[in-house]
């Protein structure tokens, strides 16, 4: 399966326990770090091309309703490449400060770094890729390219030089701009197209078909099991202590929206028994599928501000983890999730403590919006110290630059030149 | 809604009070919490609900979060006030998502934010006459002057309901079910008033809803509205000057106007009229349009101010119901008023081109109510003006409202308009509103009031 879908964005997450005497260390470490990222170039970010996002979470000490978790140092990265020749980058670029930082983590030996990382490496059963196919080497030179051509076009619209009386010679005079600057690569870049989803589709249909004598009785049992744990599990505590919650989301807003890109991260407990585990994997294994091969095109469903989203599931299997890269307002990015992606969350968070009461799996749930916001924000954790390789781009921007680049190359008829001259 | 409910929420939230229009707005300092209560009991009756039409005057009283504090209002109540009331709208992170940041900063505010003496409560006086407001303001004044400090703000009524930059404003405005039955663009109550069931169905959370019936703040919040006052101060002169440097031709320039607006100055949707500004057009249509037949912004640029503060069913993921569902999820009930004289008697665009300025300091009273503030007025500002990259956009934000240049990520001070065969580009567009004064309210229900100054005591 991992060869037929080809994954070009690598999801990495590496979780480590950290020393309980060295929390408050750590996190001013990290703290310190996230502060020289912004600030200049640093060589663990931006001398490396090949990550496109990448955090570090420190997911603290707590008790939950199953059981009590140790404090534990989450890295979560989105790169191009495979996960070892990724950490042997990391190390070859900047092995102190990796050093630096896992010195406070549990049995961690500064002579074993590598297969320190790999080893407490962990899968990631759901990824979303906003900008699939997209490496980071090539957003960023889309980005010189729409820069390049947009300064010709109001250039010349200044001096009042631009032949625009007729669309294809604009082309022209921009891919000749374009050649004159000494820019090759768009002229020599095959963009890598998403499969097409239908003969997937297609092929699907004849392997359900001659599994469903087996399927649909299991997934009958599934049901009834589901509706009768749907019935008897307790409705979510509501949470009363409003000061308390209120404090918690200010702590965690605070890093929201520098400029135009957010981190969010959310730990939750998943709730016991091999039932609902059991769902949660089926679900995260669905979405998966379908993020693959539907939403592949820069859009989940119809939103279009999500660079990349995971699900992981940690602590033997007792608790699930969200982390996502997303453009604007996390009110938008909660309003989006309640207006447009609310039966995909509720199949996944149904199936941990404390979510809004779903029915059927995938109804009410995170339809109920104030609950849904509420139990979000306090299941969220500050993101210590994150990284993003282009900061000022939305992926509505990344995937037009690669619409522009495309562009210089193919054939187009009238509407798609005049939907591509749109696009500056 | 009943009459018990429409008795007991105060007009304003209501009605725009078209028939009145002079205004003034006292910011009020509370500093003896107990003479004020008397004075609240007093004069309770004097408080409009909206049951009461056809006045010739109105008064209406809403609280910051400090002024319920420092009337009384006990912890556990106070507490379920929503996190952005209770914070208020100068924190840092907040400040930043508003564009409250630069000149804009809330250390060079008039009034409010958090070196001046505390806003505690806000007066909004109407009246149909100026000397009827005059009585008014003068009468308040006397009373209150001896226990509160007053910080007092006027308005302007301007030729034919324009704004300053010679704009006809006000023109689209969401309406309640079941109150504004005459408006084609209906939202539930919930969506403005606390208590009530908002349009993702669930009840809007009010304070003193879960306390017992004995509780002396029982419901509370009920039939109560978040305000959120802002004064933006207009550069008017400025934003002319911009546009008179950016083409040779008189029309060009106003017609740029009228593309960074998304209206005419009379008011009429460049949606259904591109070309040229109509002499007459029938004000009923100057909301029949979805955006939906102008998908690249042709008409209508998607950085416009009426484009990007109603996207209506522009987002093209969703067909047109559920686009303008989703945007419906956003809107406020605009209450604003402007101030100070205008550049021209009339507004008229090729007058203001040339006009002078004279040192007079103008712009609009901001004023609008929303029963999430998250959810609602600052989703709007942030997601919508202060987002350089909305609906695919790179470097534009709201050409009116905008606060550029940003100091980091990108400027915000493009303003794109679509064209075939390719777009033209406004740069360096400065920023032409400053915020001068602004703060979050609370405007309670008249029982709620009653709560507040104690009426059942003698304290």
């Amino acid at each position: 399966m991992a060869e037929f879908f080809h994954r070009r964005h690598v999801p990495v997450n590496i979780l480590c326990p950290i020393r309980p005497e060295k929390i408050g260390a750590l996190a001013d470490y990290l703290e310190d770090l996230n502060n020289r990222i912004r600030e200049k170039s640093h060589p663990l970010f931006q001398q490396i091309n090949t990550h496109h996002f990448c955090r570090w979470t420190v997911l603290p000490a707590s008790k939950g309703e199953r059981g009590e978790y140790p404090a534990q140092l989450l890295f979560e990265s989105n790169i191009d490449e495979n996960l070892s020749s990724y950490v042997e980058r990391l190390i070859k670029k900047d092995k102190q400060t990796l050093l630096d930082i896992y010195q406070h983590c549990e049995r961690f030996d500064a002579s074993q770094c590598e297969s320190y990382l790999l080893d407490h490496s962990i899968s990631t059963p759901m990824y979303y890729r906003g900008a699939h196919y997209h490496s980071c080497k090539q957003i960023k030179r889309d980005q010189i390219l729409y820069k390049v051509l947009e300064g010709f076009i109001d250039e010349k619209q200044d001096s009042g030089s631009l032949i625009d009386y007729f669309d294809s010679g604009l082309r022209e005079q921009l891919i000749r701009h374009v050649k004159n600057s000494n820019i090759s690569w768009p002229f020599d870049t095959l963009q890598r197209q998403p499969d097409p989803y239908w003969p997937m589709a297609i092929g699907i249909i004849p392997v359900l078909l001659l599994l469903s004598p087996i399927l649909l009785p299991l997934i009958a049992v599934w049901f009834y099991f589901l509706r009768k744990h749907e019935k008897s599990e307790l409705p979510e505590v509501h949470d009363n202590n409003m000061t308390e919650r209120h404090a918690h989301v200010a702590s965690v807003t605070k890093d929201e929206q520098q400029a135009v890109q957010s981190p969010m991260t959310s730990v939750v407990e998943i709730k016991p028994g091999l039932f609902r585990l059991l769902t949660l994997k089926a679900v995260l294994w669905l979405l998966n599928l379908l993020s693959n091969i539907f939403y592949n095109r820069g859009e989940l469903g119809s939103i279009n501000s999500i660079h990349f989203a995971r699900w992981i599931i940690t602590d033997d299997n007792k608790r699930l983890v969200f982390l996502s890269n997303y453009d604007g307002s996390w009110e938008n990015y909660l309003g989006d999730f309640i207006d447009r992606a609310a039966v995909g969350l509720t199949a996944v968070w149904s199936n941990a403590e404390g979510f809004p009461r779903a029915t059927r799996l995938i109804r009410e749930g995170a339809t109920d919006d104030i609950r849904f916001k509420a139990y979000a924000r306090k299941s969220q954790t500050k993101t210590a110290c994150w990284y993003s390789a282009y900061p000022e781009l939305s992926l509505q921007n990344v995937i037009n630059n690669s619409k522009i680049r495309q562009g210089l190359t193919n054939n187009m008829d009238e509407k798609e030149l005049s939907l591509w001259l749109s696009r500056f | 809604m009943n009459q018990d409910d429409l008795s007991d929420i105060q007009s304003v939230i209501l009605y725009a009070y078209k028939n009145l229009p002079h205004a003034s707005y006292l910011i009020l300092s509370i500093e003896h919490p107990d003479l004020f209560k008397q004075w609240l009991r007093e004069h309770l009756p004097e408080v409009t609900p909206s049951t009461q039409k056809d006045t010739s005057s109105a008064l209406n009283i809403a609280f910051t979060s400090s002024g319920l504090e420092n009337l009384g209002l006990p912890q556990d109540t106070h507490e379920q006030f929503s996190r952005e009331f209770k914070e208020g709208i100068y924190t840092e992170k907040r400040s930043q998502l508003l564009g409250d940041i630069g000149s804009n900063a809330s250390e060079h505010w008039e009034w409010g934010g958090k070196a001046r003496p505390t806003v505690d409560a806000i007066l909004l006086c109407f009246s149909e006459t100026e000397s009827g407001l005059s009585d008014l303001v003068t009468h308040l004044t006397y009373e209150l002057e001896a226990y509160t400090s007053i910080h007092p703000l006027t308005t302007e009524a301007l030729y034919e309901r324009k704004e300053h930059f010679g704009f006809r404003d006000g023109v689209s405005q969401p309406g309640i079910k079941g109150i504004h039955t005459q408006n084609s663009d209906q939202l539930p109550a919930g969506e403005f008033l606390l208590g009530h069931t908002s349009a993702y169905g669930s009840d809007t959370p009010a304070p003193g809803s879960e306390h017992d019936k004995s509780h002396r703040y029982a419901n509370f919040g009920y039939n109560g509205s978040y305000l959120v006052f802002r004064q933006l101060e207009q550069d008017v002169q400025g934003f002319w000057r911009y546009l008179d440097n950016q083409s040779s031709e008189e029309n060009d320039k106003v017609y740029l106007a009228a593309k960074m607006v998304g209206r005419w100055p009379n008011g009429a949707p460049l949606e259904l009229f591109p070309d040229r500004e109509p002499e007459h057009f029938n004000p009923n249509s100057a909301n029949s349009f979805d955006f939906s037949g102008d998908t690249m912004g042709h008409k209508c640029p998607m950085a416009s101010h009426i484009r990007r503060t109603n996207p209506r069913a522009t987002d093209l993921g969703l067909d047109e119901d559920e686009a303008v569902r989703s945007v419906n999820h956003h809107r406020i009930l605009r209450r604003g008023r402007p101030y100070g004289k205008p550049l021209h008697s009339k507004l008229l665009p090729t007058s203001m081109l040339k006009a002078e300025d004279n040192g007079e300091t103008r712009g609009l009273q901001f004023l609008c109510f929303n029963a999430d503030l998250a959810r609602q007025f600052e989703f709007i500002q942030q997601t919508w003006v202060n987002n350089e990259k909305f609906n695919g956009l790179y470097n534009d934000l709201d050409p009116l409202l905008g606060a550029r240049p940003r100091p980091s990520g990108p400027s915000g001070d493009d303003f794109s308009i679509a064209k075939k065969p390719i777009r033209q580009r406004l740069k360096c567009v400065p920023q032409f509103v400053t915020t001068r004064g602004a703060s979050y309210f609370f405007m309670p229900s008249l029982s709620a009031l009653k709560q507040l100054a104690h009426t059942d005591t003698d304290a």
